[in-house]
């Protein structure tokens, strides 16, 4: 357990080096820059700018003055221009350049919860539904309810996001006004959102469910448990879901990195300050410090849920990991 | 009354292809505290049989006709409220491969209470006390502690030991055992033999053994049923099969059993006063015998006896019409005796089955013969 | 061996502890101090990058700096005249170079300190000084002494002050401003009156720099620590979705401020404004109206256009070949079917341009439009240049750039058919990405490029000085010695008629070179309450949310549901040319 946790330590430092230096230089490879606009600025005034921020600089030595505490402004390795920000090894993402008035920090503190927030009420009403929708339609494998919900399963992975959103909209905010529009000041607000961010989980969830119970009833032990008397009920609920369930925890990783990366849309759509926003709005404002600040956010995090949803699948299955020694 | 009884199970699967008849008239009865072996290749429908009885067949498995009779009640008219209460309490079976009739994600414990909770309510101590002496009395040591282990974490005797106290936790009236010690080895073999006749005599269940293994039969079995092709072709006490097979596809089987089986099947017939071996095990072929030809498919199944493309005995008839499986007034001659063996509680499925008992009692001093036959048979097919 | 029981019991429980961790976290989070909804709420677009005054570069920002900061002067909200503000007078001296503002005895700011003279000026410094990086600091290069000091060199201590002492912008007594300019300007006031010339408490700024050294930049424009002088000061601010102005009580005419609290909302989703405010959780919308939804708003009644001081254009590079050729612009600009792009794509009242000022500003006659004159006009540029007739050379196929957006394809595309019909020119369209278009056209890496021109001040000097040689926002390759020389003196003259004049010299000079091609004139698209009163009218839809008010002194209740739905009749009034 301790090595495969060091062990995902170790993957996440190196992705997290990888990461950084190649969004780093492709960012500032990309053309444009964060102060360019419809109206242009004074040359004296960008240079002023561009000097302030470094952006004069080389690439290579911006990305050493981002990711450390080195000054390597004329004025030396320790002079005044350490106080623009300590680099990301002191854990300063440095000023936004877009939002002049944050520190990528602010925003990530302000927009992260927002987007935690969303992602989980998704995950919490998706996984279970998921998984309930799934066996059901199992243990009705080949009836009405079986093609229903297959029917279900796959619009909610073809539709795209906004289109689920926009249809729950209509139902639930105009034509039957049950939920506000847009916004985020209470749960209610967040029903809407997180329906929309968390049915292709839910759909995806039902398809693993259904597949893994169907295969799984197939299987000796459900015999063995139908052969002791036992239910159809509890055959499927206590034996043939309980192994089916495996493949899904191990899918939650890549799950809730899907919701908090697809959360953009889900936000826009619903008026709501998360992250999402912040992922994909950054790069296109060439906002570098915050573009960076995001991606490394959101690659530990991804990295972290993965290996979390690891950790859970193989904690779950008492087979790995404590083998014993008879 | 008979305790189970099981008559005339036809059995069929509807593919696209067509229906498959697996299991073709099969018919055998169980006596409360004896066990009877269901013998044949793989294939053969015994496990197919098993499952019936227990209930639990496959989906898209339609009986046609036939009963099975526990205590005189018919099985297959269950609703599958009833089927419940009668699997696990008055049926239980014992798995092939203990290893994947276990639920990994379950402990030992849990799998061996649900077989208790199925059927009666009990105090969670009382269970786990009732799943501890089991686990016991299946021969495991520190009962306590293997309530909490997962199988894996079990050796496969050890697994194939819960799966036995599992079935055993409800007291059934049968023990269904499909083919319990394939999955082990030797050594391990013996034992679990050795535990189920223990048990069965303990309990006074009757154990349905099913098997392929002609020297687990010998060893555990009072009474045999021959299964071929989904037919019961041939039912015989244990030594009467061993000492004079009435149906050529039983000689072949007894004379397909690898030497380790022939010393049992010796030791089952050195125990019967009036018939002493003569055949030792180190006079058996060194080269191991088996019944030319494949078993048919059930696709395919041959007109008239199934077996008759592979029968040695073949006469024309066999090809057109099938034998019933009905009691024979046959008479054998002992080779030891020259009186005659009078078998009337047996039946077999074939028309020629004086000549075969004939050809079997003389294949005890010269096998070589009957397997010229069988050569003779063969060759000209191939 | 066995596993161990509390590991049993974990992987029993660990799934329904994951979920209802997940389940707290989502119901957790919410614990914001709910806000009472605010007697007005707008969507203000785009997050505002600042609340720097001096650095408030786009509408939203503008608006947010107008209601939190008050300038000298002000514009009236339904015209264009220039009012007082701050200072409650101003005299201008009789050679118009030398001004003196009068500030209010009474004025506060938000922290309770009077608005001082002094307070103008260290503002007007801090704007000049290149630390401030402020994108405006060139605006104030017609004062005496400005350009020098924003270009100089960074200073600190007696020298700096030094420096300031030759810059004209000097508190000649505790309420009195007086500035000192190069040369006259008639539209010295109306800069004045932009929010970027907005002053900031410099005080309290200093006061945080010494505090919070590294992180004062991002501390001084948080509720806490701003401090403002305008009608409304900032309650909350949330990024990325709402700010929160609540009407200041040291604002000199707070008795006269309509609105207790007003929500910014930053949100740039149409479609979502659109939600909010057919739900009655906004009251006034404004911005680009995707043109498909037009034919429905314009059935509402509360769906208002006005014309706007905005162009849209398309940049013609004019070095490449042979696209420096005049008649070669000029025809391109004569077949584009203006009438077509703004009747049959845009919908909202937009109105055709042939000039980059937009609205006749300059009072020019309309100009007939005929379509069919216009192309016959065009193929004879074409003959006499070489590209049509007998031995005609072709014309090289065309790029035309432009960023990412539903209309701004269409209309390439339209303006690509129109060329195609024409003049058999082929033309490719180029999708750029926002920032990518913008530095294409920078760098010049472009054959015809959109764009569009949004003026900050209502004078037809604003969209001509763009191109302007060197101008950083020509963007065209284009010059011309003598249109230079017309807007300079244009800048310079002070009589109005003599101006105008000037200047439309200066614009036959563009339109006869036609370095880009006018498209259309803008319209204000809002979706606004009936009832709001005080919401400006003015060309450049410069709101100041001061004059904001509810007719009936209250937010009127009951707004859920589709307002003024399409049963209402057909708003059928045409944007006017003024």
């Amino acid at each position: 357990m301790i090595r495969a946790a060091l062990r995902h330590l170790a993957g996440l430092v190196i992705s997290v080096v990888i990461v950084l230096a190649v969004s780093f230089a492709l960012m500032h490879a990309v053309p444009g820059g964060p102060f360019d606009a419809e109206r242009g600025l004074h040359p004296e005034i960008e240079a002023n700018l561009a000097r302030a921020y470094h952006l004069d600089w080389p690439v290579w030595k911006q990305f050493l003055q981002y990711i450390g505490p080195f000054n390597l402004g004329p004025d030396g390795w320790l002079g005044t221009g350490a106080d623009r920000f300590g680099g990301v090894l002191a854990l300063d993402f440095g000023p936004s350049l877009r939002h002049r008035d944050y520190d990528v920090a602010d925003i990530l503190a302000a927009s992260l919860p927002v987007s935690f927030q969303l992602g989980a009420l998704a995950l919490a009403w998706s996984v279970p539904l998921g998984i309930l929708l799934g066996t059901l339609a199992a243990a009705r494998a080949g009836t009405w309810l079986d093609a229903l919900l297959r029917v279900l399963t796959t619009t909610g992975i073809v539709l795209p996001g906004f289109v689920i959103a926009s249809l729950s909209l209509l139902v639930f905010a105009f034509a039957w006004p049950l939920f506000p529009v847009a916004g985020w000041s209470s749960l209610r607000h967040m029903v809407l959102p997180a329906f929309a961010l968390g049915a292709p989980c839910a759909t995806y969830v039902a398809r693993l469910t259904r597949s893994g119970v169907l295969e799984n009833l197939q299987l000796d032990f459900v015999r063995t448990a139908k052969g002791k008397g036992l239910g159809r009920g509890a055959v499927i609920w206590r034996h043939a879901l309980r192994s089916a369930l495996l493949p899904v925890v191990a899918y939650l990783g890549p799950a809730s990195a899907a919701i908090l990366t697809g959360s953009l849309v889900v936000e826009k759509i619903f008026f709501l300050p998360g992250a999402g926003t912040h992922f994909v709005n950054s790069a296109l404002n060439r906002d570098y410090t915050l573009a960076l600040g995001v991606t490394l956010v959101y690659t530990v995090l991804v990295f972290c849920l993965n290996a979390l949803a690891d950790l859970l699948a193989s904690f779950l299955d008492p087979r790995v990991g404590g083998r014993q020694e008879s | 009354m008979t305790l189970l009884e099981v008559r005339n199970l036809r059995l069929r699967f509807d593919t696209k292809d067509g229906p498959l008849q697996v299991l073709d008239e099969i018919s055998f009865k169980l006596e409360a505290g004896e066990t009877l072996a269901m013998v044949g290749e793989s294939g053969s429908g015994k496990s197919l049989t098993a499952l019936t009885l227990m209930g639990l067949l496959p989906p898209g498995a339609i009986i046609e006709t036939g009963e099975v009779l526990l205590e005189g009640r018919n099985l297959l008219t269950l609703s599958a409220r009833q089927w419940r209460s009668v699997r696990g309490r008055e049926l239980a079976m014992v798995y092939q491969d203990a290893n994947s009739a276990l639920h990994p994600l379950l402990t030992v414990g849990e799998q061996l209470a649900e077989a208790i909770l199925a059927h009666r309510k009990e105090s969670p101590s009382e269970v786990r006390k009732a799943c501890a002496s089991a686990l016991g009395e299946v021969g495991i040591s520190a009962p306590e502690a293997r309530l909490d282990a997962y199988p894996h974490e079990l050796s496969g005797g050890m697994r194939q030991r819960v799966v036995i106290a599992m079935a055993l936790l409800a007291r059934p009236k049968v023990l269904i055992a499909d083919e319990p010690t394939t999955a082990v080895d030797v050594t391990m073999q013996a034992q679990i033999l050795e535990l189920l006749e223990h048990l069965r005599a303990k309990y006074s269940m009757a154990v349905l053994l099913v098997t392929h293994d002609l020297g687990v039969v010998a060893r555990a079995a009072q009474k045999v049923a021959v299964v071929y092709a989904g037919r019961t072709v041939e039912l015989a006490t244990t030594k009467e099969l061993f000492q004079t097979p009435l149906h050529p596809y039983s000689v072949g089987l007894l004379r397909s059993a690898p030497s380790e089986a022939a010393q049992s099947m010796a030791s089952v017939l050195a125990a019967s006063p009036s018939q002493g071996p003569t055949q030792s095990p180190s006079q058996a072929p060194a080269r191991l015998f088996s019944i030319p030809g494949m078993a048919p498919s059930p696709a395919r199944m041959p007109v008239g006896c199934a077996f008759h493309p592979r029968c040695p005995f073949e006469v024309a008839r066999c090809s057109r019409e099938r034998p019933e499986l009905k009691a024979w007034r046959v008479e054998v001659p002992s080779n030891m005796h020259t009186g005659l063996v009078t078998a009337t509680s047996r039946r077999a499925a074939c028309f020629e089955q004086e000549r075969v008992a004939a050809a079997a009692v003389a294949s005890r001093t010269g096998w070589h013969e009957l397997e010229q036959l069988w050569l003779a048979k063969m060759e000209p097919r191939t | 061996m066995a596993a161990s029981i509390p590991a049993r019991f974990g992987r029993r429980l660990a799934p329904s502890v994951a979920l209802l961790g997940v389940a707290t976290v989502g119901l957790l989070v919410v614990n914001l101090p709910r806000l009472e909804r605010a007697d007005f709420v707008f969507v203000n677009g785009a997050e505002v990058t600042s609340l720097d005054p001096q650095a408030a570069l786009g509408v939203p920002e503008q608006r947010i700096a107008r209601a939190l900061f008050e300038c000298l002067v002000e514009r009236a909200p339904d015209g264009l005249e220039i009012l007082p503000a701050a200072a409650q007078s101003h005299t201008q001296s009789a050679d118009k170079l030398e001004y003196r503002f009068q500030l209010r005895e009474q004025a506060r700011w938000s922290n309770g300190e009077p608005v001082l003279a002094s307070d103008f000026e260290a503002s007007f410094r801090r704007m000049l000084d290149p630390a401030t990086q402020s994108p405006f600091a060139a605006q104030l290069d017609v004062v005496v002494g400005a350009k020098a000091y924003r270009t100089g060199p960074a200073l600190a201590g007696e020298a700096a002050d030094q420096a300031w002492s030759k810059v004209e912008i000097r508190a000649s007594g505790p309420l009195e401003l007086t500035m000192r300019l190069e040369y006259p300007r008639v539209d010295f006031l109306h800069l004045l009156a932009c929010p970027q010339m907005a002053p900031v408490h410099v005080a309290s700024l200093k006061r945080l720099q010494q505090d919070e050294p590294s992180k004062w930049r991002r501390l001084w424009n948080r509720p806490e620590h701003l401090v403002t002088n305008g009608a409304f000061v900032l309650v909350e601010r949330r990024l990325n979705e709402r700010l929160r102005l609540a009407r200041s009580s040291t604002y000199w005419d707070s008795a006269n401020v309509g609105m207790a609290s007003i929500d910014a909302l930053s949100l740039d989703s149409f479609g979502t404004a659109l939600n909010l405010y057919l739900t009655g959780e906004a009251d006034w919308l404004d911005g680009n109206v995707p043109p498909l939804l037009v034919p429905t708003l314009l059935e509402r009644k509360d769906y208002q256009r006005r014309p706007y001081l905005g162009t849209y254009f398309l940049r013609v590079n004019t070095t490449r070949p042979p696209w420096n050729d005049a008649r070669l612009r000029k025809a391109l600009s004569l077949t584009i079917d203006r009438r077509s792009i703004c009747n049959n794509l845009l919908r909202a009242g937009q109105r055709p341009t042939w000039s980059l000022v937009p609205w006749n500003m300059l009072g020019e006659p309309m100009r007939e439009t005929d379509y069919g004159k216009d192309v016959v006009e065009a193929f004879g540029l074409l003959r006499e240049a070489g590209y049509r007739g007998e031995g005609a050379k072709r014309l090289p196929a065309l790029e035309i750039h432009f960023n990412s957006s539903e209309v701004h394809r269409d209309i390439a595309e339209a303006v690509a058919a129109d060329w195609k019909k024409t003049m058999q020119l082929d033309c490719v369209l180029v999708n750029q990405e926002w920032k990518v278009y913008l530095d294409s056209q920078k760098r010049l890496d472009y054959d015809i490029s959109r764009s569009s021109w949004i003026a900050d001040m209502p004078d037809a000097l604003n969209f001509l000085e763009i191109m302007v040689t060197g101008s950083e926002n020509n963007r065209t390759g284009w010059s011309d010695p003598e249109y230079d020389a017309k807007i300079e003196a244009a800048r310079r003259e002070l009589d109005l008629q003599a101006r105008k004049r000037l200047l439309t010299e200066a614009l036959d000079i563009l339109n006869a070179q036609t370095p880009v091609l006018p498209v259309y004139a803008y319209v204000t698209q809002d979706l606004m309450r009936p009832e709001l009163q005080g919401f400006s009218t003015n060309l450049i839809n410069d709101q100041n949310p001061k004059h904001w008010r509810w007719k009936s002194g209250a937010r009127p209740k009951g707004q859920r549901g589709l307002v003024g739905s399409s049963t209402a009749e057909k708003a059928t009034r045409p944007p006017k040319a003024p």
